[in-house]
């Protein structure tokens, strides 16, 4: 037989076998899909965890990961206001007392009971374990103490008003005492009270989690899909294009692709969760005199146009304002959301009368991450139109995170994300913030936020997150942009009922229900 | 042999340790702080110093350098900083993905290329032109995008293969063949077209030469001419190309990782780059070095049973 004829009917049987084997894989796919289609629920997420000890998350997708074999002992409900879970209530006693009382008969997956002896013994891992979600934890408790199997009481060294949040994070997660005291284990294993089993054998750390569901949990309800599968897809056009095939059922998208999506049938749920502004850090004005004068930094928050930066970025999901505060977040005042409305020309007015008619030099901290360099250049672009030329210096990501805490710029452009108002605040712009270097003391802010601190309620401590705003903006300490857009496509085929968390980056895997 | 064996394994774990020590070093260049990346922005000046001192950060070079080669050698690879499991069984988890992609591009680009560059050599005319064209393509195409194309056609609008998704060969060989058709064709296009064109350019000499033509005068059939003489002649050069591409496909492996979403050796690197954990990198480094030195000894060794005239003294 002629050479060409061999190479033609190999590669034809090569390609038969091929398709063969991707069509019975995939038909067995398809028909364990369609068997299981309302059992078990696949979920994109562009990052997961750097090992399943809870401590080691953040404020991303990875936390539904956790939260799925793992309960925080307080749940934040999506609209910013906080549920029983593993504690069925709790309160401040005093500015440094809280008490918590846990719900009976909850156990682990080894069987073991929880009670407040293995809360106290992950609260007090929690703070001796640096890390991003523990370190306010870490910084504000003093001792923890069972006084009985179903209470604990946290004391604090410093009044923090923001420990029902952190209880409700990660931070907050309670792992049994026989996994707690082998905590080199926690990477690779779970065993939490949650509402999942994890299932290592069909799991791939890093690519695939899967978890069952636990027949006994004591919310079974909030949870009917059986089975859960994680897929870590950190490209987003990859994860657009799997949950358009069919092979997601829940992914994180952008604002460009919420046409397409809608064409392919899937729904979506949308939020913000963070603030971009430019922090006039400097505002002694040690390295650039200009920034101690409030009429200069007034005059930058008026010459920036919002609307225009925020709908080139996020579109019309995006949120122009100046206000840092989200909405229902407490002390959230509408009326402070366009305190600078764009007006470059009393922005020049106000830099003339300041003594700087032609403008200055204003150094800027930036990365590459999140978007912020391209923010900042389209601020610079509006700065430049009243003179005043930034100087974009821009550093990776890990050096970035070091010079935030340093002095050594005048101002830095970074989202203000996912932090409770009082941390927020306190970090940022509080006496000993460690986001801010240079130590600027205004005796209102810094008396706001004392009386915030001392609060031991979201709607006590409101106003004075709110008086601290308002002084906050009055002086211009820093220069808003607003808010962007987070958006998550599903397809309302295979679950419904998602609701977008506030003030966070991705929904709950909580209380997810199966269409009808 | 056993000699030449053994000489290029002293010289491979000398290169080695250079690699080594040239990384570490290179590494603390590496802007960025592994104590601030932990703690994301929310650590006080404090705590920073707390987790440098975990870490080891405070202490000098030489003597974080002298402690680490001391593990290495006895072949620990530390702990990441940011999961703390250990490097070896992160980089073990990892290896098959990347291994197996290279290893099925490489197999995938020889069988393809090899029959296109035999097919050009052989027959000539509108089919050598073609396959040129073609191979050209191939070589043009970035494999990253290329990747994504074929995740539209296949996944996206045919619905034939996943967009997503590895799974191990050994515990589910289908599933992998399924999950691998297209990552291992966006990585191996360009490979191809090296393969091929090589090929051709070889045979082509191969079969003007000498002692072909004194084959062809004797009546040996074309058939065997071709494969049994000249291919084997032509495929010195092949096979030392085999192990420059399989060294390219391990990085090209980390573009393909990301658009497939495979959990292999390139997506670690990505993310301990950006998480600025330092032992894995190094780990990694290493890890790489010492398969790219295994592939290079054993194209070695198949080179001199390919050519008996190659020497070892």
């Amino acid at each position: 037989m002629r050479l060409a004829k061999k190479v033609v009917i190999a590669v034809a049987l090569a390609a038969m076998a091929s398709t063969l084997a991707a069509c019975s894989s995939g038909s067995t796919a398809t028909t364990s899909a369609v068997a299981s289609k309302h059992t078990t629920l696949t979920i994109g997420a562009p990052s997961g965890p750097n090992g399943l000890d809870p401590y080691n998350c953040g404020n991303g997708p990875e936390g539904n990961i956790l939260r799925s074999g793992y309960d925080t002992l307080i749940r934040a409900a999506p609209n910013g206001t906080f549920q029983p879970s593993l504690a069925l209530s709790w309160g401040y006693t005093s500015p440094t007392s809280f008490s918590m009382k846990l719900r009976p008969g909850v156990r682990f997956s080894d069987g073991t009971p929880m009670n407040s002896a293995a809360v106290v013994g992950n609260l007090e891992r929690a703070s001796k374990t640096l890390g991003q979600i523990t370190a306010a934890f870490a910084q504000a408790v003093q001792s923890v103490t069972a006084v009985d199997p179903a209470d604990v009481t946290i004391m604090l060294s410093k009044p923090n008003p923001d420990l029902t949040t952190i209880l409700s994070s990660c931070a907050g997660m309670i792992v049994s005492p026989e996994l707690l005291a082998q905590s080199s284990q926690m990477t690779n294993t779970m065993d939490g009270t949650g509402p999942y089993k994890y299932d290592a054998s069909a799991s791939t750390p890093g690519s695939i989690y899967t978890f069952q569901r636990k027949a006994t949990y004591w919310n079974a309800a909030a949870y009917p899909f059986h089975t859960v599968v994680y897929k870590i897809i950190t490209d987003f056009n990859t994860e657009f294009d799997a949950i358009r095939s069919g092979e997601l059922d829940f992914a994180v998208g952008t604002p460009g692709e919420m046409s397409s999506a809608t064409a392919a049938g899937l729904a979506f749920v949308q939020g913000s969760i963070n603030f971009y502004a430019v922090d006039l850090r400097d505002r002694e004005g040690t390295k650039v005199p200009a920034l101690n004068n409030v009429l200069v930094r007034q005059a930058l928050n008026y010459a920036i146009d919002r609307t225009a930066i925020i709908k080139t970025f996020f579109g019309s999901i995006g949120r122009p304002t100046d206000q840092l505060l989200n909405v229902h977040a407490p002390g959230y005042d509408v009326a402070l959301n366009d305190s600078y409305p764009y007006d470059p020309t009393k922005a020049k007015q106000l830099l003339a009368e300041a003594g700087y008619p032609n403008g200055f030099t204003l150094p800027v901290l930036s990365t590459q991450g999140f978007e912020l360099d391209q923010i900042l250049q389209a601020v610079g672009g509006y700065w430049a139109k009243i003179g005043v030329k930034v100087q974009d210096e821009v550093q990776q990501i890990g050096n970035w995170e070091v010079f935030l805490i340093s002095n050594e710029y005048p101002s830095a452009i970074f989202p203000f994300s996912g932090l409770p108002p009082y941390t927020a605040f306190a970090q940022s712009f509080g006496p000993d913030g460690p986001l801010d270097p240079f130590h600027t003391v205004n005796p209102a802010v810094d008396s706001a936020l004392s009386q915030a601190a001392a609060a031991t309620s979201a709607s006590t401590m409101a106003p004075f997150i709110t008086s601290a705003q308002k002084v906050l903006l009055n002086q211009a300490w820093y220069a808003g942009v607003g808010y962007d857009a987070v958006i998550w496509f599903y397809n309302p085929k295979v679950v419904n009922g998602i609701q977008m968390q506030q003030g966070e980056s991705v929904p709950h895997f909580y209380n997810w229900k199966v269409p009808s | 042999m056993i000699s030449f064996v053994l000489k290029r394994i002293v010289v491979s774990v000398v290169l080695l340790w250079a690699v080594a020590t040239f990384t570490f070093l290179l590494l603390q260049l590496m802007p960025g702080d592994p104590a601030a990346i932990i703690l994301g922005g929310q650590g006080t000046p404090a705590q920073l110093a707390h987790v440098r001192t975990e870490l080891g950060l405070n202490r000098p070079l030489f003597v974080q350098y002298g402690s680490w080669l001391g593990r290495v050698v006895h072949g620990d690879l530390g702990h990441s900083v940011i999961s703390g499991q250990s490097v070896i069984s992160i980089l073990n988890q990892r290896a098959p993905v990347t291994v197996s992609l290279a290893v099925a591009g490489v197999l995938v680009s020889l069988v393809i290329g090899v029959v296109l560059g035999v097919l050009a050599a052989v027959r000539g005319g509108w089919v050598d032109r073609t396959v040129r064209l073609v191979t050209a393509a191939g070589v043009a195409l970035p494999n990253f995008w290329l990747g994504a194309l074929l995740v539209v056609i296949f996944s996206v609008w045919l619905r034939l293969l996943p967009a997503v998704g590895y799974a191990s060969f050994v515990s589910a060989p289908l599933s992998w063949v399924r999950d691998m058709v297209l990552p291992v064709a966006a990585i191996a296009a360009a490979s191809v077209a090296g393969i091929a064109r090589q090929t051709r350019v070889s045979m082509l000499a191969a079969l003007q030469s000498e002692y072909v033509q004194t084959l062809r005068g004797v009546g040996l059939p074309m058939r065997s001419i071709i494969y049994k003489h000249a291919l084997r002649n032509a495929s010195i050069p092949i096979v030392t190309i085999v192990g420059l591409l399989f060294v390219g496909l391990l990085g090209g492996a980390v573009l393909v990782e990301q658009v497939f979403a495979l959990p292999g050796l390139g997506q670690e690197t990505v993310q301990a780059i950006a998480n600025h954990d330092i032992p894995v990198l190094q780990g990694l480094v290493i890890y790489t070095t010492l398969i790219v030195l295994v592939v290079n000894l054993m194209i070695d060794l198949a080179y001199a049973w390919l050519n008996p005239k190659v020497r070892y003294s």
